[in-house]
């Protein structure tokens, strides 16, 4: 047989074997997160749309029966925890403030990941406070230097900043107010109300209000206010308890020289 | 050309297929409607609807793009927040204040179609309702109210929601309430709570609450309530003053007691002898 005739065979052999028409083996699939991105700051403590995208692959439901590598569903994972099995490129996310990191992977319909896996990954950040700007604080009552009596209350105003209770993991633009006596600790704020002081004592007192943020750390830049208050107390200059002594001292005197016995004339 | 091969041209003519104008592909948004207002933090339903055009899953294996399938995209303000591959409803929460809702066809390999195919509407949200003009007034203390340094205010607030001031933007009859006293700026609440005002200034003091929008500033128009109140002075002074003069009164009986004493038991010099 010539080289010719082997030739011919061969080309024969491979059109016979080869399918008709020609399948085009599918591409490895990918998938990709399009929200959110990584790093993002979504703020005011709204639901989290996480959507993504799939190449070559075909979204079925888990279960089905499938015919291999390019079939299947896509499992969210959030912070290494499965949330969802994905059958459309949405998927919605109640989340709390703080950083999570979402993770979504392509698996077959028996719900085995594909061999390489194939998956996508981003970290971001919630938050009830808005996603920019910077916060900032401003004590609005009283004036800076004004007399104020004992029990007194001091004003502010927050911009910028969502006033949420202490503990939560530390987001952008959320925490409460620290409260500064003097440069001390006094006390914490959560909500939109006057800080309140009773009993303070009489002179000049620096009161501070500090932005934080859940783990009572200050903010980047810090942020807070200061007013310098004079306590005048009516009740240092009330004397009445001294006069009333008085009064009953000079009672007694005054009875005692009026009992003295007086010296009969001889 | 004979007539056989005319017959068999016109024959085959006659078969193919008659090429047709393919109807562009149609979108429109069925709700909310241009210029909404949706009160009480109610989620927006998006509602639409497409014409001449196959909903499909994006990225399926040998898809082959084409302008009469494809998907849709929703985008709030811009930011895509939905990929949407059936005619159905969309539930979006928003945060309050204006936004622009859209939704757009793209073929299945994302690309827009030519010509771009999007509908838009803008509608606004609020905690608040969505009719009605807002009100408040004061229900404690009454007018001309003599009182202490230290005041509890009720208010009554109707058709505005109170929410705490976070940064977030402007919103129809939502907001916090603002205090002032005799003018000045005391402090902001937003709580339905009672304020508390202490260490009021002596005499008449003028409080008005105010309300206003998230960022502080006064509604348009200006919704306000005002009181006077007299502070009644310290007790103390008074007191004081009427201890203070008891205790000369006693001084002076003391003083003048101690003289009749004194001079009752001073020893006298005897009486001169009468002369002679």
């Amino acid at each position: 047989m010539s080289s010719r005739q082997c030739l011919a065979i061969l080309v024969l052999a491979a059109l016979v074997l080869a399918p008709w028409p020609p399948v085009a083996r599918a591409a490895p699939p990918t998938i990709a997160l399009v929200a959110p991105t990584d790093n993002a700051v979504i703020g005011g403590g709204a639901l989290v749309a996480v959507i993504f995208r799939v190449t070559d692959f075909n979204l079925t439901s888990p279960g089905t029966t499938g015919t291999g590598l390019n079939e299947g569903y896509v499992e969210v994972f959030v912070d290494s925890v499965l949330f969802a099995a994905a059958t459309s490129p949405t998927v919605i996310l109640p989340l709390g403030s703080g950083s999570h990191t979402v993770l979504v992977r392509l698996v077959a319909t028996n719900g085995t990941p594909l061999d390489p896996e194939v998956n996508a990954t981003a970290t971001f950040r919630v938050t009830r406070g808005p996603a920019s700007g910077t916060p900032g604080i401003a004590i609005t009552y009283p004036e800076d230097f004004s007399e104020r009596g004992p029990d007194t209350e001091v004003s502010f105003r927050t911009t910028g900043f969502a006033l949420v209770p202490p503990g939560a993991a530390p987001a952008p633009n959320e925490g409460h107010l620290h409260i500064l006596l003097d440069g001390a600790h006094y006390g914490e704020l959560t909500t939109h109300q006057p800080a309140a002081f009773s009993d303070l004592p009489v002179g000049e007192h620096t009161v501070t209000l500090e932005l934080v943020d859940g783990a009572h750390q200050p903010l980047a830049p810090p942020a807070s206010s200061t007013v310098r208050i004079q306590v005048v107390d009516d009740r240092a200059g009330d004397l009445t308890p001294a006069l009333q002594a008085i009064i009953v001292a000079l009672l007694l005197a005054v009875l005692v020289v009026l009992a003295w016995p007086r010296r009969r004339e001889k | 050309m004979s007539r056989a091969a005319l017959l068999l041209v016109a024959l085959i003519a006659l078969t193919l297929p008659i090429p047709s104008a393919r109807a562009a592909p149609g979108l429109s948004i069925l709700s909310p409607t241009d210029g909404a207002l949706i009160g009480d933090g109610a989620p927006v339903v998006l509602s639409f609807t497409a014409s001449d055009f196959t909903f499909v899953q994006p990225g399926r294996v040998g898809q082959v793009p084409g302008p009469g399938s494809g998907y849709a995209e929703v985008r709030v303000d811009g930011r895509l927040e939905r990929i949407v591959t059936a005619i159905e409803p969309i539930v979006l929460l928003l945060e309050s204040g204006a936004h622009t809702l859209t939704i757009e066809l793209r073929a299945s390999d994302g690309s827009a179609l030519a010509p771009p195919v999007r509908e838009s509407v803008e509608v606004t949200v609020t905690r608040g309702p969505a009719t009605g003009s807002p009100a408040v007034r004061i229900l404690f203390p009454p007018a001309e109210l003599r009182t202490g340094h230290d005041v509890y205010v009720g208010v009554a607030v109707s058709n505005f929601t109170l929410v705490d001031p976070r940064g977030q933007p402007n919103a129809p009859n939502e907001g916090h309430l603002e205090f002032a006293i005799d003018g000045a700026y005391h402090q902001e609440l937003a709580s339905y709570a009672p304020g508390f005002l202490v260490d009021l200034e002596d005499g008449w003091n003028t409080l008005m609450v105010r309300l206003v929008n998230n960022d502080g500033t006064p509604l348009s128009p200006d919704v306000t309530a005002s009181t006077r109140v007299y502070i009644k002075p310290s007790s103390g002074a008074s007191t004081q003053l009427f201890y203070a003069a008891v205790a000369a009164g006693l001084v002076v009986l003391l003083a003048v007691a101690v003289h009749r004493r004194l001079r009752g038991t001073a020893p006298r010099s005897p009486p001169e002898e009468p002369s002679r």
